[in-house]
């Protein structure tokens, strides 16, 4: 393990020495009392030993998270006192990787391998750094050197050929695998699960390939070896189909039909091997044959309604509906819903036979389950195309007629959250709990609601039923804990709502903390998977882990934190602009801040008690408990930076990527980045995305504003702007937006929220009016409820006392019962 | 409505459907876990959502319990019987749960069928375990008079909360997954 | 599905629950009962009952054992509320609750249930003498709370 010639620096004493193994033995075993005093027994003797101090460091940040810098100056002053030690890099390695800090941990363990190359145990580790940070050249080449040296061991074949297959290098990564089965004497018994999964994993490789053909010949070989029957299957349909085998790829689709018929794609591709995509007379023969040899499954059925129409749509529906009234289907609404979108026809023809069979029930009919949940869809059907005021009269009545049954208050709350009225929609979600407190799912609905209607506190009561709780029971920390990300995004909302930034903003953090766990996750199953075998799944973790930011759960607290230090920037720019005065706005009343600050306090001297305890087991102490540190961030628009680009780089599609840049657009521009900002604004303008107007009236507006701007940047920005859109100078940013924004662009609420943003960065005199005259729009269209307050909140801070009222007036006519609108 | 395998990509949504409807509750490792040991036994049930994706309204998680250490029904203390009865590879349903809102399409019997097939086919799992709350009726009827378990014995104070448990067992007989009638299927003459 | 379960169930009430049969109660009865009625439903066991119709509750029954004030009178059990929601009359609802309190009667050895029914609710009195009940005597001014105050039945089945 040592180099033979030791350095002088580096020698100890056998006593020393024998101490020295003691110590890596202490450690080993997780004794770190122990470890540390015998470190201080050999630092005694020889105060600048390199390898001690740099054990020492790491004992010590293993101990004790608050130890961890103390730790590390250690292990850096080992390094110092002993350059070429390879055991102080490996240490280092091991703190990085303790730390989860993979890029520095690969770094070290590179170096510590360097000094003693052929140490396997650290090329296996290094290798696993490598793979954790993506690096597949490396990552070859580690793995290779381990099967050289170790060519025994199963998992070590596996590990080189999804080195090689993520590399890209096919024919390499099917090679190994090769190798490896000549290798073996005898085939492995079938039993072998490890074995099945590894055949299977080279078949996937062929596949991965390109060579669809040699495919299936291999899957074919392989059919009655492997155990994943399921897989066999599925694959065989998918290669057929691509190679144009119809006949077989339909037998093997029906097989899968048969093994599993509620899984809509096999029907999809059993409709491309009958090559009747495009057929739908045939295609309702096959699903109405299809729905007779399956008469359990809704797939069949369900497909059939999205191509049928007219009049065999209407038999099929209405048959589709009964059988779901009938049985007391609470999801009869919900599973016909998708068909309203497409085609509104639908919508109506649906109307018409529910209101057919209600028609007939409430004439004769014996069963007041059927009647119940016809009244109940109609409630739904109402509320969806936003009649509420007959959604609830139907609702009402159904709740005469069962004032038991949970699911009729949660669509009543529906309706009243759909309509505006939030608190009437939390103070009925809650009598819903009432009557099934044991139930989760309507605990998880009524704390929604509550935090929707602003009420917090009593949300945190409620959720706290079913948490692990703190001393004073709440349930907060453990939903942190749970990665309850729901709990995260909707608590931060409220908190936004309400003004309070600094909270919002950390739980948007705490989002992003969760993933950064999602993410550290996967480095156990590096070596765990080889082990295991089970290579196909690990994969698919692998391409997930990649475009784990692009996930909309992360992008949506990622875009919550964002627009935070974007307002955040903005009002200190503005503080600047007015005088120099500016504070951290948090959106709190005086005697709500002095609240907090007495809370604080209680809480500050709380902490002091608590500390002994928490110095033993090791809890960290929340240093911001109200995100003010968070609010004062020195460089918001860097920290929205570095939110937001992982949601670029790690899109799930290529469409999503350029969608993102507009907040980075928004981001750049206020950098002065103009032409990043345009990168983003010209991939859009491609893909035909909505918001280019506005970007291009925000960068226009904060480069005129920029007085620093280079001549050169200048020119290229107007070059490029004007190559986009060829009258984009013409006239003054606020001409020419009010020119791309005309009366008729405002058919839905997003270009009105596009314009009043891009408004109001532009300036000008008629600011304040522009905004509230396009902001009016958003009364008389077809939007949301939460659109239409939001509209609201715009023209009270940019109208007069009239246009508030004004807006109300006209806003209340559709939304009478939204609180919010009542004058 | 869609029954299908379950991906590393649904595990944070089996992850919310488990927090939204459960009182037990686990950590995305614990998922990845199960995904990346036994990725064939674990099911999801999906809707469309508006913006063309999945939303996860059930799920089925289940592992194969292949240490004879760790059996998952220990036999009770004085049946010596069953106690020097040989390990046999079994499967374990770790957590099922459908939204209350998708109850009564008959989603978590599908579920579980769809797992307790793989068992079998991919880790010769002889028979199947599971617990369930003793105040679960609904639950114990599915188990016991649909899916056909039995109960093996209570577990006393098996949940955090102090509720006891039943152990239920499925033992496997083998079912023949042939292939359908092959009628043809674009034939229109014998409908009727 | 296999297996098909019966319509009809019977469940605890529980706290998690109670809400349910506070619900029943309200829709069904002509007057309203205390909360501390309602806790006390909590300790009486089997006595209080829900009973549910293709898994949603629609009936409810909640007894008192009734011991005796001097020792020539038998031990009874008297049914305090059994409600059954107006569309969900006819299937058998009620019949299974009274069945189920008199499983327990037999399991304790008592003979004797009793219920007091408003004099004005026909139909009431109609579907207990169907389950052989004998009307007794009318207790005039019974439901004070009731305006204008009400009259019951008392009636009793003996086995």
């Amino acid at each position: 393990m040592f180099n033979t010639s030791i350095p002088k620096n580096r020698h100890l004493s056998s006593k020393d020495a024998e101490n020295f193994r003691e110590l890596l033995k202490f450690y080993e075993n997780k004794e770190y009392k122990k470890a540390l005093k015998i470190a201080n027994v050999i630092l005694k003797s020889r105060p600048t030993h390199g390898e001690t101090l740099a054990l020492k460091g790491l004992v010590i940040s293993s101990m004790d998270k608050k130890q961890v810098d103390e730790g590390y100056a250690l292990i850096k002053q080992g390094m110092v006192n002993d350059e070429f030690s390879y055991v102080i890099w490996h240490v280092c390695s091991i703190f990085h990787r303790n730390a989860k800090n993979y890029e520095e941990a690969e770094k070290s363990y590179a170096k510590a391998l360097q000094l003693d190359p052929e140490n396997m145990n650290v090329v296996r580790d290094l290798s696993l750094m490598q793979m954790q940070n993506r690096r597949f050249d490396g990552l070859v080449a580690s793995r290779s050197k381990l099967l050289t040296k170790q060519p025994g061991f199963r998992q070590n074949w596996t590990a080189l050929a999804i080195a090689q297959h993520l590399r890209g290098d096919f024919a390499a990564a099917e090679n190994t695998l090769n190798m490896f089965e000549e290798a073996l004497k005898e085939p492995l018994p079938k039993e072998d699960n490890e074995n099945s999964e590894l055949m299977l994993y080279k078949n996937q490789i062929i596949y991965d390939s390109g060579d669809v053909q040699r495919a299936l010949e291999h899957l074919d070989f392989i059919a009655d070896k492997v155990l994943d029957t399921l897989w066999v299957y599925e694959a065989r349909a998918k290669y057929l189909l691509e190679l144009g085998k119809l006949k077989d790829a339909e037998k093997v689709y029906r097989i899968l039909i048969k093994r599993n018929p509620e899984f809509c794609d096999y029907y999809y591709q059993l409709e491309r091997a009958l090559q009747i995509e495009d057929n739908n007379n045939l295609k309702a023969i096959m699903y109405r044959r299809l729905s007779k040899m399956y008469p359990k499954s809704d797939a069949p059925r369900s497909i059939a309604l999205k191509f049928l129409t007219g009049d065999a749509f209407a038999k099929v529906v209405s048959e589709y509906l009964k059988s779901f009234f009938v049985r007391g289907v609470p999801s009869a609404f919900v599973n016909v819903k998708g068909l309203f979108k497409a085609d509104s026809e639908k919508a109506a023809i649906i109307e018409r036979v529910v209101l057919e069979y209600y028609a007939e029930l409430k004439k004769e009919s014996d069963s007041p389950i059927t009647l119940l949940w016809v009244i109940y869809f109609l409630a739904q059907f109402n509320s969806h195309v936003q009649k509420f005021d007959a959604a609830l009269e139907y609702i009402n009545k159904a709740i005469e007629h069962t004032p038991t049954l949970v699911e009729l208050y949660m669509t009543k709350a529906r309706i009243y959250k759909r309509a505006g009225d939030y608190a009437q929609a939390a103070a009925v979600m809650q009598e819903a709990r009432a009557l099934d407190l044991q139930d989760r799912f309507v605990n998880t609905k009524a704390v929604k609601y509550l935090l929707r209607a602003g009420d917090i506190d009593t949300a945190v009561e409620v959720v706290s039923l079913f948490t692990k709780n703190d001393n004073e029971g709440k349930g907060v920390a453990d939903l942190h804990d749970m990665q309850g990300l729901w709990f995260l995004k909707e608590q931060a909302d409220a908190y936004n709502n309400a003004g309070n930034k600094g909270m919002a903003l950390k739980r948007f953090h705490a989002i992003e903390e969760v993933f950064k766990e999602f993410h550290d996750d996967q480095f156990d199953f590096h070596f765990y998977c080889t082990r295991k075998g089970t290579i196909r799944a690990y994969l698919d973790m692998v391409h997930w882990e990649d475009k784990l930011h692009g996930l909309k759960h992360y992008k949506r607290a990622a875009r919550g934190a964002v627009e935070i230090y974007l307002s955040l920037y903005d009002q200190e720019k503005n503080g600047q602009a007015n005088g120099g005065v500016s504070s951290v706005d948090d959106g709190l009343t005086p005697e709500e801040r002095k609240k907090l600050v007495r809370k604080a306090k209680k809480e500050k001297s709380k902490e002091l008690k608590k500390e002994m305890e928490q110095l033993e087991s090791k809890e960290i102490v929340d240093e911001d408990p109200f995100g003010h540190k968070l609010l004062a961030a020195k460089d918001p628009l860097e920290q929205a930076l570095k939110l937001w680009k992982p949601v670029q780089t790690e899109a799930l599609s290529a469409a999503d990527a350029v969608d993102a840049g507009k907040l980075a657009c928004e981001i750049f521009a206020r950098q002065g980045k103009y032409l990043l900002a345009m990168q983003a604004i010209n991939k859009a303008s491609a893909a035909g995305l909505d918001w280019v107007y506005e970007e291009v009236a925000k960068v226009r507006a904060f480069s005129e504003a920029d007085e620093a701007i280079a001549p050169t940047i200048k020119i290229v920005l107007t070059r490029s702007l004007t190559n986009l859109i060829a009258d984009a100078f013409e006239g003054t940013v606020v001409e020419w937006l009010n020119r791309h924004f005309g009366d008729d662009t405002f058919d839905t609420a997003e270009p009105v929220f596009n314009y009043v943003s891009a408004r109001q960065v532009c300036g000008g005199e008629e600011k304040a009016r522009d905004i509230v005259k396009v902001s009016f729009k958003l009364a008389r269209l077809n939007c949301t409820a939460n659109e239409v307050i939001r509209g609201l909140r715009i023209v009270e801070q940019w109208g007069c006392a009239e246009d508030v009222a004004e807006y109300k007036k006209l806003a209340s006519e559709k939304w009478s019962l939204a609180t919010a609108l009542q004058v | 409505m869609n029954i299908r395998q379950a991906r590393t990509e649904d595990l944070l949504g089996m992850q919310n459907c488990n927090l939204s409807n459960l009182p037990e509750n686990y950590v995305l490792k614990f998922y990845l876990y199960h995904a990346l040991s036994w990725p064939q036994l674990s099911y999801v049930a999906t809707v469309p959502t508006d913006d063309g994706g999945e939303k996860i309204v059930g799920y089925v998680m289940a592992k194969m319990e292949d240490d004879p250490a760790n059996n998952a029904i220990q036999p009770d203390e004085n049946d010596e019987a069953a106690k020097n009865e040989p390990f046999v590879p079994h499967g374990h349903i770790t957590s099922v749960s459908v939204m209350r809102t998708y109850r009564r399409m008959g989603l978590a019997a599908k579920l579980m069928r769809q797992s307790m097939r793989a068992m079998t086919e991919c880790f010769g799992a002889k028979y199947v375990s599971l617990h369930v709350r003793e105040s679960n009726k609904a639950a114990l009827h599915l188990y016991r008079d649909s899916l056909k378990y039995e109960v093996m014995k209570v577990e006393k104070k098996y949940y955090m909360d102090g509720e006891d448990a039943y152990a239920m067992k499925k033992v496997f007989v083998h079912e023949d997954m042939a292939e359908d009638d092959g009628q043809d299927l674009l034939a229109e003459s014998d409908e009727e | 599905m296999s297996g098909k379960r019966a319509r009809i169930q019977l469940d605890n009430v529980n706290a998690n629950n109670l809400g349910v049969l506070r619900t029943i109660n309200n829709a069904v009865l002509p007057l309203p009962y205390a909360e501390s009625w309602y806790e006390e439903s909590l300790t009486i066991g089997e006595l209080a009952k829900l009973a549910y119709f293709d898994e949603i509750p629609v009936g409810a029954a909640r007894c008192a054992l009734k011991t005796p004030t001097s020792r020539t009178m038998p031990t009874s059990i008297y049914i305090m509320t059994l409600a059954v929601l107006d569309p969900y009359r006819g299937f058998g609802i009620g019949k299974r609750l009274l069945k189920h309190i008199i499983e327990q009667a037999q399991g304790m050895y008592v003979h004797e249930i009793s219920v007091h029914v408003w004099d004005k609710n026909e139909t009431a009195i109609q579907w207990y003498e169907a389950q052989g009940f004998e009307k007794l005597n009318l207790v005039n001014g019974y439901y004070q709370r009731m305006v204008p105050v009400g009259n019951a039945f008392f009636m009793k089945l003996s086995m």
